[in-house]
């Protein structure tokens, strides 16, 4: 047969430059003493068809096909077509919880920009701002030649979105609406900024996380009631069709003021009403204040959660951003609905 | 002698001279911004041409210079539209927003946002036709005989918009967080989504209007020295206002819906030009649109460079640096 | 062709009736003179003539023609109107403000030529405040104030000129002339002359003819003999007077009772 397949640094193929297809040469091609392709046995005749076109064809096909050298026709989550570069380098993350999903895929250093409360990771806090992200600054985002950037539905302005494009920036619009959809971002932007591989792990690691709640709840048949405070004054909990309402029912609870409005107000006596189990308030308010709102709840102690001494403050942030930090809400929540499950959590 | 022939040619210089200092202006708007000044693109733009590019060039030309385009529109319809209703209402606290227009316009504005609409065409669109539409309800509750006694045009509007004020506060008490920022950012004037298309089709409705209003100037003036003066000099009293009245309100009527409010520029500019260049309408109409012009261009650009945070609502630094202008004047007025 | 032929002209406003009636004609180039109590529609009456509102029924006729057919501008060229002294003030300077007399006669800018300005200098000449072109109205006087509004009626070139209670306010020596000055505008320049006065000796001596008036009618029209009489005086105004002849031959001279002089 032929000589035993020479691997060298660069071997030269007939086209006479070096091409990424070296390690397909593992079966060089005999030569006579003028350096021409020779045919002697009935072997090489079989083998000689094939390897040139593993030789010739092959490399020009795969120049034109390698996936990645050239621009993806791409649909992003609101269906609309975007022409993303392959190898995006200077990103823009245009709110605080595309930047966290980012750095969670460990691609921070493509990042260039980010909007103004993206504070974490604490990385984050030392790029460039580009305005928050209900108020895009149009200027700060050009100025810093970004070659893609990353936008949420909700919140985003539709028309800063369409001047960017004008300009010739491509934005990949997320909707990141509940656990699910969280995770399905995590991939969707991971294709984006080729961190596959990272978002294989990561994503598995959420959903076990996410299993091991739901798996939680299958121990006991008690659905205590949630009241989720969101607004301190006016009080404002969560309706149906919200992330912490989804929270709440995966962590084994009843969402009390669960209806169509997604923000709904209530009165005090509105919620004395409804004798939640647990009361849980996130605000940007941190420790003084929560002393306060707990007293002001203690007052009415014909509410179960406030009977049991079931009320509760949590960090905004995890709870409010569409993230990977989501899960970590959830898991929190879990502990707090169901303490005694194993592994329940003090408070 | 010379005084009675200086009119022309003070209306001339006082447009040249105001002309040169809003062309000054928007060299500087597109010069700095929020990334810092850019001489050296504007250097490669004169060099290239329509070569040139790269986000700097994207920047100057389809960021900063739209912009400041969009705000000469706005300073100059709004010192007119304030120089008209005084004129017109003859009562030196009259503003461009004084019948309605602005609560109109917000309510529109409000209903848009709250709906999710894109800033253009529907948001834009709604605070337009909305303005309009109050309009029509301030002239419908003035009218009848006396529709062009001013107080009844004032009167009516003092209550239009009051109710608009309700209104507007109640969408506010619905809406969700982000739209609320939205919104507030609209009711305090935003400039950020300009675009030359935008700035090119409130031309086509703002020139005719200015050329008319220009026309219209010595009718202000006459105006000026009380309506049955004006007729027995010769003019059609009842015409006239109701032109001035329609025209004003449709420029700002236009203008507002692209920008939100602005405030304190109607006001405030009217009274300086007229402490520097006197009561003479036919002079202070340009130099109004002009004047104007220069002045809401050099607030936004204020505004952008202000604040490393993101920028400051334009209708801020016109009320920061309007209200203490307006009380000085006042003050001296008494004197 | 008569300045003016008023018939049947009535005026109301809302509810109440201002004027009832009235007829009347005033001949070119003559003195006319309205007098009459407070309340009498005097003013209205005056309006009316300058265009300004229109009768609710009757008809107005200027120069032959009726008032209705006139443009605006037209009508201005034939009638200025002297407004009564009022404390509005608006800030133009004298020149300005009687230069804004030439507007009928000018463009849509109202930018005056060679021939305006000298109008209006001309004008400020004869009503005698030459010498305050550039000041504002609030600095002048009662007496200059009158002037500066007459001079920018003059320069209207009207054929008549109408006045509203010129001499109100004024001091004596400012009264005699601003009728000074009318009486040269009848002879010189041929103007039709109808003024609202309060002051029926004044009045008097100057008037060709006079309309007495008293709640929106006519009293009496004529000759200042003919009005200024004992009963057409206690009709209008409701009060006892003495009548005789003034030092100048036959005007009369009106004289108002005291109540210490009644028996």
């Amino acid at each position: 047969m032929g000589r035993p397949p020479e691997r060298t640094g660069s071997q030269k193929t007939c086209l006479g430059i070096d091409t990424v297809t070296e390690d397909l040469e593992w079966y060089p091609v005999p030569e006579d003493d003028k350096g021409h392709p020779r045919v002697d046995a009935w072997s090489d005749l079989f083998f000689m068809p094939f390897s040139s076109f593993v030789r010739y064809v092959l490399p020009v096909l795969l120049a034109l096909w390698q996936p990645g050298w050239s621009h993806a026709d791409v649909v992003d989550q609101l269906g609309r077509r975007v022409v993303v570069p392959p190898h995006p380098q200077r990103v823009v993350a245009l709110a605080p919880s595309i930047t966290e999903i980012v750095y969670a895929l460990d691609r921070g250093g493509r990042l260039v920009g980010v909007t103004r409360f993206s504070d974490f990771p604490l990385d984050a806090q030392s790029l460039a701002k580009v305005g928050s992200y209900i108020h895009l600054d149009l200027e700060r985002i050009v100025a810093l030649a970004p070659d893609l950037c990353i936008a949420v539905k909700d919140g985003n302005p539709k028309s800063v979105v369409g001047r960017l494009e004008t300009f010739g920036i491509p934005v990949y619009a997320v909707n990141p609406m509940n656990l699910e959809t969280v995770v399905g971002t995590i991939s969707e932007v991971a294709v984006l900024l080729e961190a596959e591989s990272e978002a294989r792990v990561l994503v598995a690691e959420l959903r076990r996380r996410i299993q091991a709640v739901r798996d939680k709840t299958t121990v006991t048949a008690d659905r205590p009631k949630v009241f989720f405070q969101i607004g301190i004054s006016p009080i404002v909990s969560v309706g149906s069709n919200t992330i912490i309402d989804e929270l709440i029912v995966t962590a084994g609870g009843t969402n009390v003021t669960a209806g169509p409005v997604p923000y709904p107000r209530f009165s005090r006596e509105q919620v004395i009403a409804l004798a939640p189990d647990i009361i849980v308030i996130t605000s940007m308010a941190r420790g003084a204040q929560f002393e306060t709102i707990k007293q002001e709840w203690a007052q009415w102690p014909d509410i179960p959660a406030v009977r049991r001494n079931r009320i509760h403050v949590v960090n905004s942030d995890i709870f409010d951003r569409a993230s990977p930090r989501l899960v970590r809400a959830l898991e929190k929540l879990s502990g707090l609905i169901h303490p005694q499950a194993a592994g329940g959590q003090p408070e | 002698m010379i005084s009675h022939r200086s009119v022309p040619g003070k209306i001339v210089l006082t447009t040249l001279l105001l002309l040169g200092g809003l062309a000054l202006a928007l060299f500087l708007a597109v010069t700095w911004g929020a990334t810092g000044n850019s001489f050296g693109a504007i250097r490669e733009a004169l060099r290239h041409g329509s070569d040139a590019t790269g986000p700097q060039q994207t920047i100057l030309w389809q960021i900063r210079l739209p912009r400041a385009l969009l705000a000469a529109e706005l300073g100059a319809t709004l010192s007119l539209g304030g120089l008209v209703f005084q004129a017109l209402l003859r009562n030196p606290l009259a503003e461009p927003y004084i019948l309605g227009i602005s609560g109109g316009a917000a309510v529109g504005a409000i209903v848009g946002i709250m709906f999710g609409l894109a800033r253009y065409p529907g948001v834009t669109g709604l605070a337009f036709a909305a303005s309009l539409a109050i309009m029509g309800l301030v002239l419908f509750l003035a009218s009848g005989r006396r529709i062009l006694r001013k107080d009844s045009l004032l009167l009516a509007g003092v209550m239009v918009n009051a109710f608009c004020s309700a209104v507007i506060l109640f969408l506010i008490s619905l809406s969700q967080d982000s739209r609320l920022h939205q919104i507030m950012f609209w009711l305090m004037g935003d400039l950020s989504l300009a675009d030359m298309g935008q700035v090119g089709r409130l031309a086509v409705i703002l020139a005719p209007c200015f050329i008319a209003l220009f026309m219209l100037s010595h009718a202000m003036n006459l105006l000026t020295m009380g309506a049955e003066t004006a007729q027995a000099l010769g003019l059609r009293v009842k015409t006239v206002m109701v032109l001035l009245l329609l025209i004003t309100s449709l420029m700002i009527s236009a203008t507002v819906a692209h920008c939100g409010l602005v405030g304190f520029v109607g006001l405030v500019m009217p009274h300086l030009l007229r402490l520097l260049i006197g009561p003479d309408h036919r002079v202070l109409v340009p130099a109004c649109l002009f004047g104007g012009g220069a002045y809401l261009v050099l607030c936004d650009l204020t505004a952008r460079v202000i604040s490393q945070q993101g920028e400051m609502p334009v209708g801020v630094v016109t009320a920061l640096i309007g209200a203490p202008v307006f009380i000085y004047l006042l003050r001296r007025s008494r004197h | 062709m008569r300045a003016f032929d008023i018939q049947d002209v009535s005026y109301a406003y809302r509810t109440q009736i201002i004027l009832g009636e009235l007829s009347f004609q005033i001949a070119k180039g003559e003195f006319f003179i309205v007098i009459g109590p407070n309340g009498a529609g005097k003013t209205t009456l005056l309006k009316l003539l300058a265009g300004i509102g229109k009768p609710t029924s009757g008809s107005i006729a200027v120069l032959g023609k009726p008032i209705e057919t006139y443009r605006r501008k037209s009508l201005a060229r034939r009638i200025a109107l002297v407004p009564q002294l009022s404390d509005a003030d608006f800030p133009f300077t004298v020149r300005e403000i009687v230069q804004a007399g030439r507007t009928p006669h000018l463009g849509i800018l109202g930018l005056p030529s060679e021939k305006d300005a000298l109008l209006a200098d001309q004008s400020m000449e004869f009503t005698g405040i030459d010498h305050l072109p550039d000041r504002h109205l609030s600095q002048l006087s009662g007496g200059e104030r009158q002037r500066v509004f007459l001079a920018r009626a003059i320069c209207q070139e009207p054929d008549i000129i109408l006045l509203d209670e010129p001499t109100a306010a004024l001091d004596l020596a400012h009264q005699v002339r601003i009728m000074d000055l009318m009486e040269q505008l009848k002879k010189k320049r041929d103007m039709t002359v109808v003024m609202v006065s309060h002051d029926i000796n004044l009045s008097a001596l100057y008037a060709d003819r006079m309309l007495l008036m008293a709640q929106g009618k006519t009293v009496a029209v004529g000759p200042p003999e003919a009005i200024v009489e004992k009963t057409s005086i206690k009709a209008a105004y409701g009060c006892d007077v003495l009548v005789d002849q003034s030092p100048f031959g036959t005007i009369p001279r009106l004289t108002p009772v005291p109540g210490k002089y009644l028996p």
